[in-house]
């Protein structure tokens, strides 16, 4: 409930406050001469009764001047305002022309609701606002799936905006109120008019605020506190948010993740699948059943209970008897929730035969202890063609012979220093999402590989390397990471490679690395890493700072050996690329040397592929797609099907109410309204709809009140004074 | 003049005020004082037992031939009042309404008096007072002399400060002779040690009647707005709003009142309180109807 005056001009009447005092004052100054004889009873009066003269005398004054400030308040005709939520942005009254820039969020989540949904509801408050403008005002309209699109200018034609708000349609695309805040700021500029409005129209859930982002609200926070014209605080805008009413009894179950227990998923070989479904809300959810789906055919089904608040797996397994692309997608069905886009989730991956590895050995041939034959042997122990790794050894003076792209995973061990084509095509490698293992060793060149691999940071190197360590006894394996997905199989696993030593290894130099960007996975009782990961464009580089090697440990003797470095080069080769799994907003991206290709969408229409690059590289490209669903790309001339993957945002799925608080903290001195509903809005913005609840009249009565009582007092205490007037002239 | 304007005004107002009260005073002027004090007179009054110290020339020889007992010739003595009309003219007394001071009220007041007790042939003596005795005139029974008293009140101005106790203190030692004291004054100086100096003025034989002369404004406290009172005498000034001070001044003048008025009959003494808007004879003819009017005492 607002407050407000709806007859403000009065308000310097409040001034007449003044007015009892100025005349106290002037009567204080009036002072008559009385020759009097009883003085000596006068003299003691005021010693005995100093304290109460003194309060009788401003008790009076308190009470005219507070009569007199009632009759005035009420005089500007103060009135509470119908509910809109304000902070520290003052009314929302306008005074001249207005700025408008309509933020609309049309994420996933404003598909959500019953019979009307929420994107329906912002539409019509959108048109509210809209109403609101006055002919001559600007106003912009910012979509969120589009706010990275070129903006246009400002429109003076209402009827436009409106239309323009009556075609949006929703999205699957997550929401993000900084970026179309930031937008909407930037596009203010565009405006003419001083006195700008930032209208974020938006479902009123909590997803997409992101609070986390703490630097770039610090940014958005200042901007909106600063006047376009600097200097000028008055023309600083105002942020308004306007949302559908709240609803308490939204209830919504989602498939929030698809997970396959293994890295990379082999053919043949059974995996299990699981899915994990929340229930959010106060609504009882019966007769469920959920769906597994692969390849888009239903493979199982079955009764599933959760109760509401809970987080339950739907656990599967199925075996993929096939290399090659493949779905899976989990429905629940029956859920009859507000949001049904989220009740299904789909996962594409590939299934393996073989996984391409290049070994590139600087030690090829010296002797089966040196170089990386333990390495080869770890991951191809079988040598018959059943190994999922399929191993190409080489050495270091020969990988210029070799395509890279052909492989998914490439190992360096203790090589030299390399030529600027040969270094230039691994990075370009390891950034277009490749995977690369490098090993040290003693042909290790710490200064060339500081200079070309890792470059302070920048090259493909995680970090640059240091000191070199050696000791004879031998450094001890202290800690394992099984947080990392590669390592997460010794998770129950406390003692790995603790009867191994390493005698010789680099130490390194993190300070010219983000902290968090690098992952050690291995570290020596001393602390130092022994293995380290760090993501490179859209590739991995774990660097081990010891050899692979027997040449400076004996680890490859020990039992981890094997399954670390197998786990790795899985990790290593688990990211398909171009990636497959995507989310609303983005286009898909497929490389193929076929020119017969066909896609197409959930809904079995053609989508329309193009000829384009990806990361440097040749590819076919869509546009940008905004619905949800498995997308199908058929090559005409192998007959193989490639899955590309499109799901809502987990985010979107958490209905959840944005807190009045946090939006505070947010947006902090800045200052925002909430507006909740098309009244609200209606009444906010136009003084006439209002309909305040004013309170005059109770403040004429409390001030004739207190005249009454002042009154009384003044009669108290001039008791039985026969005439005033008299006595004042009779006065000697 | 005083004497002219007392005849006037003041004895004729008394005979407008009814027949009662036309019949008390008339009393008065007619009536003779009975002494009680029985000495050598040619009227014989009684007999007494003898005391022990009784002069042995008043024995009645005969009575104790008789009857074998000693008593004592007891003779009746008719003699004349003597008054003294004690007038304060201190700074105070100059305070009135319309030029009409307390002073002036007291002067008629003790005119008025003194023309009364001198019809009865009493004695009649005025003491001026402020701070001190400023002048004293002995009662004398001539009308020469009450004249002269006369005068002598109409010519005293009012100034000085009250010191009344003092005052009385100081007469009580100065009249020899067993008397009466009647008191005009306004009466504002300590209250305890004013009825300790009547008490004093009792123990030295003389009773005394008590008449407080104020003013309406006294009284009423009738004023308005912010004045600066500026004392009479010379007792500093006192700024204050008079409509905030009304009622606690009341209060403080009521208790000033009630504490002499109890502490005066507690001792026998006639206490009149007389407002200068009042009129004179209405004054006279309450105070001498009274229950205790020490005025038609025989003595």
């Amino acid at each position: 409930m607002g407050f407000d005056f709806l007859n403000i001009s009065l308000i310097g009447g409040v001034a007449a406050v003044a007015v009892p005092v100025v005349v106290h004052m002037v009567h204080r100054r009036r002072i008559r001469e009385v020759h009097w004889g009883a003085n000596r009873l006068l003299v003691e009066l005021i010693r005995n009764n100093r304290r109460r003269l003194f309060i009788d005398q401003w008790l009076l004054l308190a009470i005219r001047c507070l009569a007199v400030f009632m009759v005035a308040m009420a005089l500007t005709r103060p009135a509470f305002m119908p509910k809109y939520d304000s902070v520290g942005a003052g009314a929302l009254d306008r005074k001249g022309r207005v700025a408008a820039v309509i933020l609309f969020d049309d994420s996933a989540s404003t598909g959500a609701g019953r019979g009307i949904s929420s994107l329906d509801k912002m539409k019509k408050l959108a048109v509210a606002y809209i109403d609101s403008l006055d002919k001559g005002d600007e106003v912009s309209v910012i979509l969120l799936s589009q706010m990275d699109l070129l903006q246009s200018d400002p429109l003076l034609d209402l009827d436009a905006a409106r239309s323009l708000v009556g075609n949006i349609k929703g999205t699957s695309i997550a929401s993000d109120v900084p970026s179309l805040l930031e937008h909407g700021l930037e596009q203010l500029h565009r405006h003419l008019i001083p006195r700008g409005e930032i209208v974020l129209v938006t479902d009123g859930f909590v997803g997409g605020w992101m609070p986390e982002l703490k630097e770039r609200w610090q940014s958005i926070r200042s901007r909106l506190a600063e006047s376009k014209f600097s200097g000028n605080n008055e023309f600083s805008p105002k942020f308004i948010v306007l949302q559908p009413e709240d609803d308490s009894t939204v209830s919504n179950l989602s498939v929030s993740r698809i997970e396959i227990n293994r890295l990379v998923v082999p053919a043949n070989k059974n995996v299990s699948i699981i899915a994990e479904i929340r229930h959010r809300g106060p609504m009882v959810a019966h007769n469920m059943w959920v769906q597994l789906e692969i390849d888009g055919r239903v493979v199982e089904a079955r009764p599933f209970v959760i109760e509401p608040g809970e987080t339950r797996d739907a656990a599967f397994s199925h075996t993929f008897a096939k290399a090659g692309s493949h779905s899976i997608r989990v429905i629940i069905n029956g859920a009859h929730d507000v949001f049904p886009q989220d009740d299904s989730r789909s996962l594409s991956f590939q299934v393996h035969d073989k996984i391409p590895v290049l070994l590139v050995d600087g030690s090829y041939g010296d002797s089966k202890r040196k170089g990386l034959e333990f390495l080869d042997l770890a991951l191809a122990p079988y040598r018959d063609g059943r190994d999922l790794f399929s191993i190409t050894r080489t050495a270091f003076s020969e990988l210029s012979q070799f395509r890279l792209y052909d492989y998914r995973v490439i190992i360096l061990g203790d090589v030299e220093g390399m030529g600027s084509e040969s270094l230039a095509e691994l990075e370009k490698f390891v950034v277009a999402g490749g995977g690369l293992l490098v090993g040290l060793g003693p042909k290790s060149d710490r200064e060339l590989i500081n200079r070309f691999w890792a470059r302070g940071g920048d090259g493909f190197l995680p970090c640059s390397l240091s000191d070199k360590r050696e000791k004879k006894s031998g450094f001890r394996i202290g800690s394992v990471n099984p947080s990392y997905p590669a390592l997460s199989f010794l998770k129950n696993n406390a003692t790995v490679g603790s009867d191994c030593s390493i005698l010789t290894y680099y130490s390194l130099d993190t300070s010219l690395v983000n902290t968090g960007e690098l992952s050690t996975l291995l570290s020596l009782h001393n602390g130092d890493p022994l293995l380290v990961a760090r993501k490179r464009g859209m590739g991995m580089c774990v660097l081990s700072t010891t050899s692979l090697d027997l040449a400076w440990n004996d680890f490859p003797l020990t039992p981890y050996y094997v399954a670390i470095y197998r786990g790795i080069v899985s990790y290593l080769a688990s990211d398909i690329l171009p990636p497959r799994n995507l989310t609303p907003g983005s286009p898909i991206s497929y490389i193929s040397s076929s020119e017969l290709l066909q896609a197409e969408g959930p809904d079995g229409l053609a989508v329309p592929l193009m000829q384009g690059a990806w990361q440097g590289r040749r590819a076919y490209r869509s546009p940008v797609i905004y619905d949800v669903g498995l997308y199908r790309i058929q090559e005409l001339t192998s007959d193989s099907t490639v899955y590309f993957s499109y799901n809502i945002p987990a985010i979107e799925s958490k209905l959840e109410p944005m807190p009045d608080k946090m939006i505070e903290s947010l947006v902090g001195s800045a200052g925002y309204s909430r507006l909740r509903g098309e009244d609200a809005v209606r009444e906010a913005f136009n003084p006439d709809e209002r309909k305040p609840v004013e309170f005059w009249d109770k403040l004429v009565l409390a001030g004739i009140l207190l005249l009454f009582i002042e009154t009384v007092v003044s009669r108290v205490q001039s008791a039985d004074l026969p005439d005033h007037e008299n006595a004042q002239e009779n006065t000697p | 003049m005083l004497l002219q304007r007392v005849q006037e005004e003041i004895l004729q107002g008394v005979g407008r005020v009814g027949i009662a009260a036309r019949h008390a005073v008339e009393s008065l002027l007619s009536g003779q004082h009975r002494s009680l004090h029985h000495g050598l007179s040619v009227e014989f009054a009684g007999h007494r037992p003898y005391i022990p110290g009784d002069d042995l020339r008043h024995l009645d020889w005969m009575v104790f031939a008789r009857t074998d007992r000693y008593n004592v010739k007891v003779f009746e003595e008719e003699t004349h009042m003597r008054a003294t009309l004690v007038v304060d003219c201190s700074g105070s007394m100059a305070y009135g309404r319309s030029g009409k001071t307390k002073l002036d009220y007291a002067r008629m007041l003790a005119a008025t008096l003194g023309f009364i007790m001198m019809g009865q042939g009493d004695a009649v003596g005025l003491a001026l007072v402020d701070s001190k005795v400023r002048e004293l005139y002995p009662p004398r029974g001539t009308m020469g002399a009450f004249l002269n008293i006369l005068a002598r009140l109409e010519d005293t101005p009012a100034g000085g400060e009250t010191s009344l106790a003092s005052v009385l203190d100081s007469l009580a030692e100065r009249l020899q002779r067993r008397g009466f004291v009647i008191l005009i004054t306004d009466a504002f100086d300590d209250v305890n040690k004013v009825l300790l100096s009547l008490r004093h003025l009792q123990h030295r034989k003389q009773d005394v009647m008590v008449y407080m002369v104020n003013d309406p404004d006294e009284e009423r406290f009738s004023f308005s707005g912010m004045h600066e009172f500026v004392g009479l005498e010379g007792d500093g000034s006192v700024q204050l709003d008079a409509d905030r001070a009304r009622e606690y001044y009341r209060k403080a003048m009521a208790e000033h009142k009630e504490t002499l008025a109890e502490g005066c009959t507690a001792n026998g003494i006639t206490f009149e309180s007389c407002s200068t808007d009042e009129d004179l004879a209405m004054v006279i003819v309450r105070s001498l109807t009274g229950p205790a009017v020490n005025l038609r005492r025989n003595r």
